[in-house]
């Protein structure tokens, strides 16, 4: 008998869950209350003196209080604050960013940023007229919108690094440095895909893949070797994990700079360093819970990286303080205007980049997220020849789009710091 | 993730009719059965393909109005393996459906004759055969090269008009040619060999290690 088939054959790989490394590396094996970044996780997890690193990562476990960073981030500040100013250092300007500029579809469903079409048009001039030296941008995933960017490089001086178009376009990274601070020869690019991702995000999903941007130059003029690493990582409340294993290969690569080099690390983490209420938000009337595991991400990468974050150096970190003032949650009320009562903007405004004060944030995340500092610029100077001078919110007015109405530039408030390198 | 659309089944079985020897223009039997005649092969064939042809439709709709895709902007080449996704679910429909109606037609073609409705005729048989075999070997063999050639063709498309407009123009011409093509192939072998053997075709699902599928397996 002859048989004749056809065959309609769909197959999706896994992927792995824990980093293949994960124990190998010297940092895994620490005791987290010996680690000055990680001392206050361990104090959450409420976890005795030999629980390591990997141990937590590994067994996943809820803390039972807000892991709260608040000694560590005076100790840095203090520490920082105690450095000799530098004599005839050269001063930078560095923004992250993360543009919001979403617009993709996948079976079934429209992922798509709100006025996208009418931002998108602004975006590259907006930003690159605003002076800054060193500029990490997250959520440029269309390879037309990375033209924008080169065009607008062009003209406002830029060199520009968006990876290659194939990987791009699941990454959405871009970083652009002003023309004359590279010491010419000197420039490298990578590009690097995590290793934990949260797959179904690629495929079937918009094709989104989580990585980070490299590129490292002498700084001219100078002898410094400049390393920058722009990063996105996993969105969403739910896969703090994810973005732990991220948080630790990304630290582990700015580690891996030489020692006389400065590490400059930013981008979208997703993770705040602190978090009130473990249980904040509502989706579908169901409540959110779980985000006392997203104040891990943060200072996991600090620990990986040897990283400090430039807004606790410069002093200016409230995530702790700010909270306060945040009425407790009710799904009608943060559903209506932000927080429930808007005019709390002008009060709990300067820190959070990811807040229903923003428009657009409200637009698509109203009262489904506890407001948080989620970009951020790091910095890895073992010689300290770095100095942080201040560090601001970038983008958070609302700009004028003529008949589409006033809205702010992003989703996301940027991050930007003034720097000193000697 | 696997999609779940082989969840159900269908399956169908038609033994052959009896295999007489009929003279053209001789009814073999005053009230033949319809048992065997292929409609109800043909009716299905029919259906899955036009709901095939439908969600392709509805596929196009979903491109141009929920996700707003504009035939100037540039073709995102992340989301080739996603059109190969999406455009497979209402494939999985046309590809039992074009088989359906081509052995549909093939049974249709015997019954007519051995039912004396339809006098055999040797040039409609060759010119059926004809048509129909290079209409059906166009409309798959442009389908299939298209598709083999899809992935290089779409990476230099620089604009959703030319990778969609690639994709679709394509589809639709071979569907158009290879529909007809298996229906003239079908009714032309039938009618060349009323009394052929029987033939059987069923569909049903798939299950292997890594994934589900749909199967159509046959006797032609």
């Amino acid at each position: 008998m002859r048989r004749s088939s056809l065959l309609a054959l769909l197959v999706a790989g896994c992927a792995p869950n824990v980093p293949a490394s994960l124990g190998e590396e010297p940092e895994d094996r620490v005791a987290l209350r010996d680690a000055p970044q990680l001392e206050h996780l361990a104090t959450a997890l409420d976890v005795d003196a030999g629980h390591t690193v990997e141990d937590m990562l590994r067994a996943w476990a809820s803390p039972h209080a807000a892991p709260d960073p608040s000694a560590w981030f005076d100790a840095r500040e203090s520490a920082h604050a105690g450095l000799e100013p530098l004599a005839g250092g050269t001063p930078l300007r560095v923004l992250t960013y993360n543009v919001g500029l979403l617009d993709r579809w996948y079976p079934f469903f429209v992922v798509k940023s709100p006025h996208v079409d009418e931002r998108r048009e602004h975006a590259a001039d907006e930003i690159l007229a605003g002076g800054w030296d060193l500029i990490l941008l997250q959520e440029v995933w269309e390879w037309a919108d990375v033209e924008r960017f080169e065009d607008a490089a062009a003209e406002h001086g830029y060199r520009i690094h968006a990876g290659t178009r194939d990987v791009h376009e699941h990454h959405g990274l871009v970083t652009l440095v002003r023309e004359g601070l590279v010491e010419d020869g000197t420039s490298d690019h990578d590009e690097v895909t995590f290793e934990i991702q949260r797959a179904v995000e690629d495929f079937p999903g918009p094709a989104i893949e989580r990585a980070y941007l490299t590129w490292s130059f002498v700084l001219a003029g100078t002898d410094v070797e400049l390393h920058l690493l722009n990063v996105h990582a996993t969105a969403f409340p739910e896969f703090p994990r994810i973005r732990a294993f991220q948080a630790r290969e990304l630290g582990l690569a700015a580690r891996d700079a030489p020692d006389d080099a400065i590490v400059l690390v930013g981008g979208d983490l997703n993770a705040g360093p602190y978090y009130r209420d473990d249980a904040f938000g509502e989706i579908d009337g169901e409540t959110v819970s779980g985000w006392w595991r997203n104040a891990i991400a943060h200072p996991l990468l600090q620990y990986y990286g040897d990283l400090d974050d430039m807004v606790v150096l410069a002093g200016q970190a409230q995530d702790v303080t700010l909270p306060g003032a945040l009425p407790p949650f009710d799904g009608d009320d943060y559903r209506k205007e932000a927080f429930g009562d808007s005019s709390l903007c002008e009060l709990l405004g300067g820190t959070f980049t990811a807040t229903d004060c923003n428009s657009l944030y409200f637009e698509q995340y109203a009262g489904t997220e506890f407001p948080h500092r989620i970009d951020h610029l790091m910095v890895r100077d073992p010689m300290q020849r770095l100095r942080v001078l201040e560090t601001a919110l970038a983008f958070e007015e609302r700009l004028d789009f003529g008949g589409y109405g006033w809205f702010e530039l992003s989703d996301h408030y940027g991050v930007s710091a003034t720097i000193e390198i000697e | 993730m696997i999609a779940g659309f082989a969840a159900a089944s269908v399956v169908l079985t038609l033994a052959g009719g009896p295999a007489g020897q009929p003279t053209a223009g001789a009814p073999l039997d005053d009230r033949p059965r319809r048992r065997g005649s292929g409609v109800a092969m043909l009716w299905t064939g029919g259906v899955l393909t036009g709901l095939g042809a439908v969600g392709r439709i509805a596929i196009e709709g979903f491109w141009v109005d929920r996700a707003d895709l504009d035939a100037d902007e540039p073709f995102g080449r992340w989301s080739i393996p996603h059109i190969a996704f999406f455009t497979s679910f209402q494939n999985v429909l046309v590809a039992p459906g074009l088989p359906l109606l081509g052995v549909g037609a093939l049974r249709f073609g015997r019954y007519r004759v051995r039912a004396g409705r339809l006098v055999r005729s040797d040039r409609r048989v060759r010119r059926n055969t004809v048509v129909g075999a290079t209409l059906l070997g166009t409309g798959l063999g442009l389908w299939a090269v298209t598709r083999a050639v899809a992935i290089p063709v779409l990476r230099a498309c620089e604009t959703n008009g030319c990778a969609y407009g690639y994709l679709e123009s394509t589809y639709w011409i071979s569907l158009a040619t290879a529909v007809p093509g298996a229906v003239l192939l079908g009714l032309g072998r039938g009618e060349a060999r009323p009394g052929g053997r029987a033939t059987t075709a069923t569909i049903g699902p798939l299950a292997v290690p890594r994934g589900h599928g749909l199967a159509v397996t046959g006797r032609f």
